[in-house]
């Protein structure tokens, strides 16, 4: 590296003709370096360019060549000798070295060889000595699609090296798709290599890192297989201290092929080699590699390919593969692959080797059968399969598990909002739901009762599927049940968890989409919203509904779903003229197509809610008559729903002044929600809340401090801060106690009301100037006018610009400003709010 | 700031490609502090500040890199097998070329400070080519031509070690 003849100006000068030289067409810059008068500037302007050339034209980090020279302790030359060979050319750069072009000496036909050079050292005597024995049991391998093995060494600094047949050839999947083979050639082209692997089995090696770089093709269309069984005298040269017999070799594989058993350092065997071929045939046939594990870490390597169970190959056709089959459509290449390639990969591509198929032998001969038309022996990975091993372990609870697990999802809220889809879906989801039935059976059915050893039971389900490798759309579908399981008991974070990996296992199925995806994509902005994470709800669900309206058709009842969710999302962020014309839409949907009494209610209660916020309570109250009648007769008296609408309806009857027939419906909602959903349902907690307000307007602030007491109780545990029911329910605590007087514990709950909301609502939304004007009014009650007037102003102000100026909640905000006047003993003031309030009525 | 430092980091460390140990965090700390340290250091801009930063992160490399490739050495020599393997195994030979290329590196400073510094922003500072422009107040083509020949020079230094096999 050091040259003692480099200087500033002499380096200048080599830039110089470097660049003179680059700007020339390459076969001209020989011609170029010749008119160099100084030797010492041609060789070096030489050697640049021949650098030059490595680096390619890429104008990148230099990184990924510099590492590869860096790795080479040794660069061979042309004219270095190694064995009786010479060196011609470097070829290029394999995964466990060099490989050069060189010809045998001594020969005068002087045929070409390869030679590869090992990135890797040799460290002892032994080692090299079983290097070498092991070796001459390779080079006995004759076959016609293995390279042939020469001759192989040590180099004096411990480098091992082999001397190899030299094929002219590209890697399989290079060559066919080059071809456009079509998928019928490409297994023939795969029986080759099959054929090579099975005779190397037979001679007892075993290859293990069998890939298409590896599997060469040759001009007359033969396959060739390199560096067999080269990886296990790596190891062999690697760790000279072990037992000449096991099998453990060290990590000497490429990551895309290599099998489970292969990353978890367990032996490799025949069906280690089965399990590659699977990859390479999956490549071959979808263009893509099963699993991506590109840029991982080697933990998550090792995750991803022990544990994700691949796609099918005709499911992961990248667009325009088609071209590359010689297939005329996507969908002609697709119906190529499905079925039996799909079972004949997949079965190749099993996480445990005991499952895969017990030679090459079989899984060629499954290929000839699938070529000739027969059945193949190949088959999906299915239910049945799971549904036994389960059985096995827990025979005895399945049973009664089944019944209740049954029972129980056929109760929750979102498979009565599901329905119809549900019920198209019936076949496949009796099966879906077996195979959850028989995975709860791992819970102990004798604690199987409440809510919380239902979570239990949830809980060890998810453990269950955590760890079985299923098919994805089973996974997908599980997970999705669960998730709504969890949903309906309130867990929303465990529900959000499920219901994302079902969503994960849906895009696996379908990368560009389908309406599963926008599906689960939904479920997913429901719990968000559950969760009280609005605005991310909102945005998950705008790509739902763009999905669903490429993926479904007009029909689809699941669009009235969509357009609901999105509603409740927008009235949940107080945009209720957003929001209103969509629940319109909504239900009249429902009216036109005649839906159950249900879903209708269910639509009227939430158009009625929106409606009731925007001030026109008859109109209101009317639509929640209907939708509590519609409810009752559709799903009984005690159910949920009718909770669901109960609560509303109370408000709307509070806010009509009929004071009486609200609590009475307040304790109706109350009593149903206790009893259906547990006390820390936050559903529960949201009309208990609601009751606290009606008490403490209506004058009993010690009950209604209570009913606020219980919610907060949740705070940290079914609910968090972000959850709405936290700050209203302080607020109204704050306002309890005011109304007793308690004027020092009462400003605090007021204040961290205000604080929370301003934290967790997205900035303008009515809550905050909500929280403002209600903590200004405490401050009248407290005589603090001058702040008073501050917060009342800013909340009626704010109050206006979110809700306009009609709404019920400006006129509150107003009705507190005349109040602060008159105790403040500003009666123009107070007379100017008193007309403005009149004036809104 | 020092977002962007973090993102300089971040960037150096991705082209080490895997083979260092510090995480981007833990290294945009230790720069963020030396860089503190500096009392006379000023940047006019988002370049300069960006070109000091990628000396920086080019010493704390090296230091980690020499430091590392000594503690390998102790254990005796480690095997590579294949470089789009995320082993650890491979990560000595990482460290030791990257020791390799800052000795080049150096030797090209003596040469041709500006083509040095051309490769310290791209390489360790993941400043691309118009940024490298704007931080040495060169143009864009000057940037290129520099970074094309330090390039070829580089490998050319690394590579150049006598063939050692005579058998």
């Amino acid at each position: 590296m050091a040259d003692e003849q480099l200087t500033p100006d002499r380096l200048a000068a080599l830039q110089a003709a470097f660049e003179a030289a680059l700007d020339r067409p390459a076969e001209e810059r020989t011609a170029f370096l010749a008119t160099l008068t100084d030797p010492w500037l041609a060789s070096r302007v030489a050697g640049l360019l021949a650098a030059h050339e490595r680096t390619g034209s890429r104008l990148e980090s230099p990184i990924p060549e510099l590492a590869e020279r860096g790795l080479l302790a040794s660069e061979r030359a042309p004219g270095d000798r190694i064995g009786g060979y010479r060196i011609v050319r470097r070829i290029g750069e394999g995964g466990m070295g060099t490989v050069y072009e060189a010809v045998r000496d001594d020969d005068q036909y002087r045929s070409r060889v390869a030679i590869k050079f090992l990135r890797h050292q040799a460290t002892s005597d032994i080692a090299i000595a079983r290097f070498r024995r092991e070796r001459q049991i390779l080079a006995l391998l004759t076959h016609p699609n293995i390279a042939v093995l020469h001759d192989g060494g040590v180099t004096p600094d411990g480098r091992p090296y082999f001397v190899m047949e030299l094929i002219d050839g590209l890697p399989i999947t290079t060559w066919a798709d080059q071809r456009q083979l079509g998928v019928a050639d490409r297994l023939r082209l795969f029986l080759q290599v099959a054929k090579a692997v099975e005779y190397a089995h037979q001679s007892l090696v075993i290859h293990r890192d069998l890939k298409p770089g590896n599997i060469l093709v040759n001009g007359e269309g033969t396959v060739k297989l390199l560096d067999f069984g080269i990886a296990k005298l790596l190891g062999d040269v690697d760790d000279p201290g072990r037992p000449p017999d096991t099998e453990i070799g060290p990590r000497a594989y490429t990551p895309d092929y290599a099998s489970p058993e292969q990353v978890r350092g367990l032996p490799a065997g025949t069906r280690t080699d089965v399990y590659a071929m699977g990859v390479v045939l999956f490549e071959l046939l979808a263009g893509v590699r099963p699993l991506d594990v590109r840029g991982k870490s080697s933990a998550e390597i090792e995750r991803v390919i022990t544990e994700t169970t691949p796609p099918r190959p005709s499911a992961a056709l990248p667009p325009g593969r088609e071209v590359e089959l010689g297939e005329r459509s996507a969908a002609r290449a697709r119906g190529a692959l499905e079925g039996d390639l799909d079972a004949i990969v997949l079965m190749a591509l099993r996480k445990e080797p005991d499952r895969r198929y017990d030679s090459v032998a079989e899984l060629a001969r499954d290929i000839r059968r699938h070529l000739d038309g027969l059945p193949v022996s190949a088959r999906p990975d299915g239910i049945g399969y799971r549904f036994r091993k389960l059985i096995r372990r827990r025979r005895a609870e399945s049973a009664a598990i089944a019944l209740a697990v049954v029972a129980m999802i056929g109760g929750t809220v979102i498979a009565t909002i599901r329905g119809r889809e549900a019920e198209r879906e019936r076949a496949r989801a009796t099966e879906v739901k077996a195979f959850l039935a028989t995975m709860l059976g791992a819970a102990n059915p004798a604690s199987f009762g409440r809510d919380v050893t239902v979570r239990e039971v949830l809980d060890s389900a998810v453990l269950q599927i955590d760890r079985v490798q299923g098919r994805p759309e089973l996974d997908a579908e599980v997970r999705e049940i669960i998730g709504g399981t969890y949903l309906a008991l309130g867990e929303f974070d465990a529900a959000l968890a499920q219901f994302e990996r079902s969503l994960t296992s849906y895009r696996a199925q379908a990368p560009t989409g389908s309406r599963h995806v926008a599906a689960a994509q939904a479920r997913v902005s429901t719990t968000l919203e559950y969760l009280g994470r609005y605005v991310e709800a909102d945005s998950v669900l705008a790509g739902a509904i763009a999905m669903y309206r490429r993926f479904a058709d007009r029909n689809d009842h699941a669009a009235v779903d969509y357009l609901d969710h999105r509603a409740r999302i927008l009235a949940r962020l107080g945009r209720m003229d957003e929001a209103e014309p969509l629940f319109r839409e909504v239900l009249a949907m429902l009216r036109a197509s005649n839906a159950n009494d249900s879903l209708q209610a269910y639509a009227a209660t939430n158009l009625g809610v929106i409606i009731g916020e925007q001030g026109r309570r008859a109109e209101a109250e009317s639509l929640l008559v209907d939708a509590v009648g519609r409810a009752r007769r559709g799903l009984g008296q005690e159910h949920p729903l009718v909770a669901s609408i109960l609560s509303p309806l109370a408000a709307i009857q509070e806010w009509l002044g009929r004071f009486d027939a609200a609590d009475s419906t307040y304790q109706a909602a109350l009593a149903i929600r206790r009893r259906a959903l547990g006390p820390e349902h936050p559903e529960y907690a949201w009309t208990m809340f609601s009751y606290a307000d009606f008490l403490v307007n209506r004058g009993r602030p010690a009950e209604g401090a209570k009913w606020a007491r219980e919610v907060l109780a949740l705070r940290g545990r079914s609910l968090e801060d972000v959850h709405p029911a936290v700050s209203t329910a302080m607020s109204i605590l704050g306002r309890a106690l005011a109304a007793q007087d308690s004027l020092a514990a009462a400003e605090p709950w007021l204040r961290q009301a205000l604080a929370i909301r301003r934290e967790t609502f997205p900035p303008g939304h009515f809550a905050i100037p909500s929280s403002e004007s209600i903590l200004g009014d405490f401050l009248t009650t407290a005589g603090r006018y001058g702040e008073a007037e501050t917060l009342l102003l800013s909340g009626e102000a704010g109050l206006v610009t979110a809700r306009g100026e009609s709404a019920p909640i400006v006129a509150d905000a107003r009705r507190r400003l005349v109040r602060l006047y008159q105790a403040w003993k500003r009666p123009d003031d107070a007379a100017r709010w008193q007309a403005k309030l009149d004036a809104t009525k | 700031m020092y977002d962007d430092l973090h993102g300089i980091a971040a960037a150096a460390l991705r082209r080490e490609a895997d083979g260092h140990t510090l995480q981007p965090t833990e290294l945009a700390d230790e720069a963020f502090v030396r860089l503190l340290g500096q009392s006379r250091s000023t940047w006019q801009n988002r370049s300069h500040f960006f070109a000091v930063a990628a000396g920086i992160i080019r010493r704390i490399l090296i230091d980690h890199a020499r430091r590392r490739s000594r503690q390998k050495r102790d254990h005796g020599i480690r095997v590579t097998f294949d470089e789009s393997l995320d082993v650890p195994d491979q990560k000595s030979e990482r460290l030791l070329e990257l020791v390799a290329l800052d000795d080049a590196l150096v030797q090209l400073e003596g040469l041709a400070p500006r083509q040095a510094r051309v490769v310290e922003l791209r390489f360790f500072g993941g400043l691309d080519i118009d940024q490298t422009a704007e931080a040495l107040g060169i143009s864009p083509a000057t940037v290129k031509r520099d970074w094309t020949f330090a390039r070829a020079f580089l490998l050319d230094a690394l590579g150049s070690a006598p063939p050692d096999v005579t058998t």
